[in-house]
């Protein structure tokens, strides 16, 4: 609107900053590494085929447990008003942004002999990792499905009823297929984090097991077998991108039918039987959500079988030699890494969104699926690849602190984007028209309709980086510098490391993690806009 | 002041306009009367400078408005469902296009509070716009649209999201408003009793084009052909033949002043038709339904139904056999298909 | 008339303040200059503060440490930037290793000062393009306190006792394709059965209910009877020096090891560091390579890093004189064979012992 200039500039600074910190890295690895042969290899000769056989079918299997955990909370969510609501729709979303390495340690913990389900004799395989990874997305599918449930009018139910249908296929025929297009957009989000899942994999799953992720890390970083490695990072991203054109297109459509659905909370206190069916739902995720959460936080205050809080008070000394720093200052750099992260991601982020949401066509949804590729994309391509190619002046950026936050930022915006862009496309286009004519030039017209609109989307959008920031791991492992690591770098760091201490540490510094996030999403929860389509 | 010369907006293959003239004089009130879809609104944004146009021109005392943006035309548009600014409250929605023009802050309280005034909305200056019921949120789009002073109003549907008591009561407050103000306006509605008791001069349109211009009584006592008499509700035409005594239709031969010979189509008008004992045409009562101070007769005549409206103590019974008198001028003839 | 806007204008301002003191507070010990040397390590590598200090008073060169992951992944990082390299020395490359490195050209040559002390078995390359600096022999580790206790049969002697029944379901050992001491392991297989035999013998330990953890932190630190308060293995491939360890991380509570290591089960491993290639400061990296063979870093090795100094001179502590037995015969491979075979070698093991 602001004139071709302005379009172009808009969708140039999010084009160049992805171009330059994933599309380059990540082409310069593959491009330089991948072979013929390699592809051959991975198919044929080294029986690798098995690995992405496995990813999907752990996949497919993860997210239909995701859906059959997380539907019956996203029902009690959307549909009755009980005490705490909010905050239980806030504790869902903890686990969704925890680092792995916090969570795979809890599960590690409840397993392991001695701990409280150690009589399943999980302690390491598939069975492990899939609890963990539904753990993990139980958010995704009570906050998407759920935020969709909440805002379908449950007149249309009563006019089935009226009409003559059962209760039960009231449900299959009004309620289902209205739900249809959101369970489909949450199942395939979780699909795609469980397709590219990682660190769940590789501290859970028994080394029999592995997804495609973990087998580019161990053929990239422990082999060196970069040719048989970059043949697999390019059929993990063929798949994701398959994926994510799916899901954009999809979230366009139902753009569209967004406008339909009433935007009122259509919730009420359950009656008779229905408290005991949202008791038994709030119970059961409860426990399954808060039991590993609360262990970890007990563990942290046990250092060799006995009650401490040593582990805490250890993080504040100088002393550790385990990191060169003490383990408080990972806390701050954290929050710093997390807090320019963030402000990269909300930038460059909010520019995409204003482009995406403005024409939707093609140029605009490849720009999406190019936006989301850093959530499918291995931590091991990105950050072998910066290795690769940020090597040369003005961007040998290699060994600068500032590679964190720009790297932790490219994970943080398609976060961003998911938050923002519904948020601007629900705006009346006669808004933007009614400011125009009371005289408001363009750019003001942004400034005065679309930010403060979608200012809470941005909001949310910020706090989402921040905590994905605070949590991430994989990326962060390759471009953080011994002098300022962050927390999970520490954990991960204080886990490698023998004696009773330092397991306790890393289990206070996940507590500490966990606390620091769990207050971010909270946070989110007060401002977030109830709208659709976002996580 | 205002003229739309030969507009055309495309859309795809499709004309949403396509070559209309309109011209609105100082202090004249046009209406634009279309079903909806018939390209009324996107000529309305065309006006505005919202939407380009692919040919023809929009001036300005003369001025071409082409390279001049929306923002700096000062031409006020009150959209239908109003897209009030739901992140600003009452004050905050009318004082808008006073901050645009960087109106200072004590004027600008000192002006929204007497449009706020002048809608007769004073009180409810800090109320969230989401809080008003649609013919206060209708109020408040007025107000602000006004408080910037336009040099041309327009208004787009605006008593289409109304209940009745609002619309008439609202009608009445916009009459005295354009008298008072002496804004030229362009009224857009697509209900011709809104039309014709508001506007100076009525435009009909019909698929991007404009079928009929002229002042009120004019378009309805001679609607430009059988489409525009049945959108403004006359009963639909009927085939006719022109013999020397008048025109003659399946319920007789009417007498009007027809030259020539030939097939033709007859619209009635309303009033064309009324009870009189000494009329010639014999009709028996089929329907007849209460409307206030009226009643709608249906009577069969022979031929297609015949329906008007008499004073409701006149009315006849169901059954009845009742006589009509023909209004000449009140029998519309078109040529046939 | 608009609650949330100042909030978010805090949030902001409160990021970039604290984005602002990270970047200005790590970034002000980021900068190069002549005198500083960049080594790039592996994660596990220590040095006494007072060492690397003691260093810089000697040579003018400040130390600025590079730990890149495991041993694995900063090889393979510095192998990636070869040609631009954000280091000037490597430390931590085996001799599992060592082929990879020195057939891509990783190093340049450089005869340190001193080499000529360190025993000849341990200089692998001909071309002095790596220097040993430490090594230390992987080897399966028993739990004292658990064989011959409780009706429990006596420790393993031997690999080969390793599949016998008795000791079904007690090891624990590591992935060859993620960690150092699991591939070591499987080299001392290869060793000690032949390229023949080895794979016989990995389907004997298999069908004996060996398990495989992806790391040595798992094996030990989890599964380990003797190390965690959970374990449920005595038996698992660690190192040699683990019984010195054992006293040491106890801090006072034991005074003799419960840890104890199988004869005939230790491969060597050695360690090395070279000059990197394109190095921008390759004057300070060949002193710090000097330095790291001198007597005064060789004795601070074996506390840090929990192996031996290839400097026969240095003088061990206590605790591993009495403690840390190294093995009589560790069992050994050419750098030259493990290079070339390792791949295959590894996806016959994968094969064999996890599909």
């Amino acid at each position: 609107m602001s004139g071709r200039a302005g379009r172009v500039l808009r969708a140039a600074i999010p084009l160049g900053f992805l171009g330059v910190f994933f599309v380059w890295p990540v082409a310069a690895i593959i491009g330089r590494s991948l072979t013929a042969g390699a592809l051959h290899d991975v198919f044929v000769d080294r029986g690798l085929r098995h690995v992405a056989w496995f990813t999907l079918w752990q996949a497919v299997a993860a997210t239909g447990l995701t859906l059959a955990v997380g539907l019956p909370a996203a029902y009690v969510v959307a549909r009755y008003e009980f005490p705490g609501r909010r905050l239980f729709r806030a504790f869902v979303t903890v686990p969704f942004v925890l680092p792995t390495v916090v969570v795979a340690t809890a599960f590690l913990v409840l397993f392991r002999p001695g701990g409280a389900l150690s009589f399943l004799g999980w302690q390491r395989g598939v069975a492990p990792m899939m609890v963990a990874e539904v753990f993990f997305n139980v958010a995704v599918v009570v906050r998407m499905v759920g935020g969709f449930w909440s805002n379908l009018d449950p007149h249309r139910t009563d006019a089935a009823r009226v009409l003559g249908a059962s209760r039960g296929r009231a449900f299959r025929e009004v309620t289902l297929p209205l739900l249809g297009p959101a369970i489909m957009a949450a199942a395939s989000i979780v699909f795609l984090f469980t397709f590219t899942a990682f660190g769940v994999v590789l501290l859970l799953a028994d080394p029999a097991h592995a997804t495609l992720e973990v087998e580019i890390y161990r053929q990239g970083v422990q082999l060196f077998d970069l040719p048989v490695a970059a043949a697999l990072a390019l059929v993990q991203m063929v798949g994701v991108v398959a994926l994510l054109a799916t899901m954009a297109r999809m979230q366009e459509r139902r753009a569209v039918t967004q406008r339909l659905v009433a935007a009122r909370d259509a919730a009420r206190r359950p009656r008779g039987g229905e408290r005991w069916v949202v008791a038994g739902v709030l119970g059961a995720t409860t426990l399954f959500l808060g039991g590993p959460l609360v262990v970890l936080a007990g563990e942290s205050v046990r250092v060799g079988g006995s009650w401490s809080l040593a582990a805490y008070r250890a993080l504040g000394s100088a002393s550790t030699d385990t990191l060169f720093v003490p383990a408080s200052d990972a806390l701050v750099n954290s929050l710093g890494f997390a807090a320019l992260a963030a402000c990269i991601a909300v930038v460059v982020g909010g520019l995409a969104s204003v482009v995406i949401a403005s024409r939707p066509g093609r140029a605009t949804r490849a720009m999406d699926t190019l936006l989301m590729l850093p959530l499918g994309t291995s931590a091991v391509t990105v950050g072998f690849g910066f290795l690769v190619a940020l090597d040369r002046w003005p961007l040998d950026l290699r060994a600068k602190t500032i590679l964190v936050p720009i790297a932790q930022s490219v994970v943080a915006i398609p976060f961003v984007v998911r938050a923002v862009v519904p948020a601007i496309r629900s705006i009346d286009p006669r808004l933007r028209d009614a400011a125009a004519l009371l005289g408001a030039p363009p750019r003001r017209v942004w400034r005065e309709v679309d930010l403060p609109i979608a200012l809470r989307a941005f909001t949310v959008g910020f706090g989402f980086a921040i905590a994905v920031s605070l949590g991430e791991f994989g990326a962060t492992l390759f471009v953080a510098r011994p002098d300022s690591p962050t927390i999970p770098i520490a954990i991960s760091r204080f886990l490698a490391r023998p004696g009773a201490l330092n397991v306790g540490q890393a289990m206070a510094m996940s507590t500490i993690l966990m606390v620091v996030t769990g207050a971010v999403v909270l946070a989110i929860e007060q401002v977030r806009v109830r709208q659709l389509g976002e996580l | 002041m205002l003229a739309v010369e030969r507009a055309l907006v495309r859309f795809g293959t499709a004309s949403a306009v396509d070559g209309v003239d309109l011209e609105v004089g100082a202090g004249e009130t046009v209406a634009v009367l279309g079903p909806s879809g018939c390209g009324k609104t996107t000529l309305l944004r065309a006006i505005a400078g919202l939407q380009p146009l692919d040919a023809g021109q929009v001036t300005w005392n003369g001025d071409d408005l082409a390279g001049v943006p929306a923002h700096r035309r000062r031409f006020g548009l009150m959209f239908q469902e109003y897209a009030l600014f739901p992140h600003r409250d009452v004050g905050g929605n009318v004082a808008f296009g006073l901050r645009m023009a960087g109106v200072n802050r004590t004027e600008r309280d000192r002006r929204v509070g007497e449009v706020l005034d002048l809608v007769g909305l004073g009180a409810l200056r800090d109320r969230r716009v989401a809080q008003l019921s649609g013919g206060e949120q209708q109020r408040v789009a007025l107000a602000r649209t006004l408080a910037v002073e336009p040099r041309l109003l327009m208004l787009d549907e605006p008593l289409g999201a109304l209940d009745r008591p609002w619309r008439e009561r609202l009608l009445g407050e916009f009459r005295e408003l354009l008298d008072r103000t002496g804004l030229p306006a362009i009224y857009v509605t697509h209900d011709h009793d809104e039309a014709f008791a508001l506007a100076d001069r009525v435009v009909v349109m019909r698929a991007g084009r404009v079928v009929q211009a002229g002042p009120p009584a004019d378009v309805w006592s001679r609607p430009a052909d059988p489409w525009t008499a049945a959108f403004l509700g006359f009963a639909p035409p009927v085939p006719a033949r022109c013999t020397a005594g008048g025109v003659e239709t399946p319920w007789g031969v009417l007498p009007v002043g027809v030259s020539g010979d030939g097939r033709v189509q007859v619209v009635l008008r309303p009033d064309a038709l009324r009870l009189d004992p000494s009329g010639p045409i014999a009709a028996k009562v089929s329907r007849c339904s209460f409307a206030g101070e009226h009643a709608d007769l249906e009577v069969d005549a022979g031929g297609p139904a015949i329906r008007l409206r008499v004073p409701y103590r006149d009315a006849p019974d169901v059954g009845d056999i009742v006589a009509l008198a023909v209004e000449p001028d009140g029998v519309l003839v078109y040529p046939a298909d | 008339m608009n609650r949330s806007r100042p909030v978010l204008a805090a949030v902001f301002v409160l990021g970039a303040a604290l984005a602002g003191g990270a970047c200005s507070g790590s970034g002000s010990g980021s900068k190069a200059s002549s005198k500083t040397v960049v080594l790039m390590t592996h994660d596990s590598f220590k040095a006494s503060p007072a060492v690397l200090a003691q260093f810089t008073r000697e040579t003018g060169y400040k130390v600025k440490l590079l730990k890149s992951g495991d041993a694995g992944k900063a090889l393979s990082e510095a192998l990636l930037v070869k040609d631009h390299p954000v280091a000037d020395a490597l430390f931590g490359v085996d001799n599992t290793f060592l082929g990879r490195a020195l057939d891509n050209g990783l190093f340049s040559e450089y005869a340190a000062k001193g080499i000529e002390n360190v025993p000849a078995r341990f200089r692998l390359d001909p071309k002095q393009r790596v220097t040993p600096i430490d090594h230390g022999d992987v080897c399966v580790n028993d739990d004292l306190a658990w064989f011959g206790h409780d009706g429990h049969p006596p420790a393993p002697e031997s690999l080969s006792d390793l599949a016998e029944p008795a000791y079904r379901k007690l090891l624990v050992v590591e992935n060859p394709a993620s960690s150092s001491p699991g591939l070591a392991f499987v080299l001392a297989t290869i060793a000690a059965f032949g390229e023949n035999g080895w794979h016989d013998y990995w389907q004997q330990l298999r069908k004996n209910g060996v398990r495989v953890d992806d790391g040595w932190e798992q094996a030990y630190e989890s599964d380990f009877t003797a190390a965690g308060v959970s374990g449920d293995r005595p038996l698992v491939v660690s190192y040699a020096t683990d019984p010195a360890a054992d006293v040491v991380f106890s801090e006072g509570k034991k005074k003799v090891p419960t840890v104890g290591v199988v004869p005939g089960t230790c491969f060597g491993q050695i360690e090395f560091a070279g000059v990197l290639e394109h190095a921008k400061n390759p004057a300070g990296a060949r002193a710090l390579i000097d330095f790291m063979l001198t007597r005064r870093f060789q004795q601070d090795v074996p506390l840090q890093m929990y192996v031996y100094p290839v400097l026969p001179k240095a003088l061990l502590p206590p605790v591993f004189t009495k403690y840390a037995v190294p093995p009589a015969r560790p069992l050994a491979l050419s750098a030259r064979v493990i290079g070339s075979h390792r791949t295959d070698w590894i996806d016959e093991w994968t094969r064999i012992v996890l599909q």
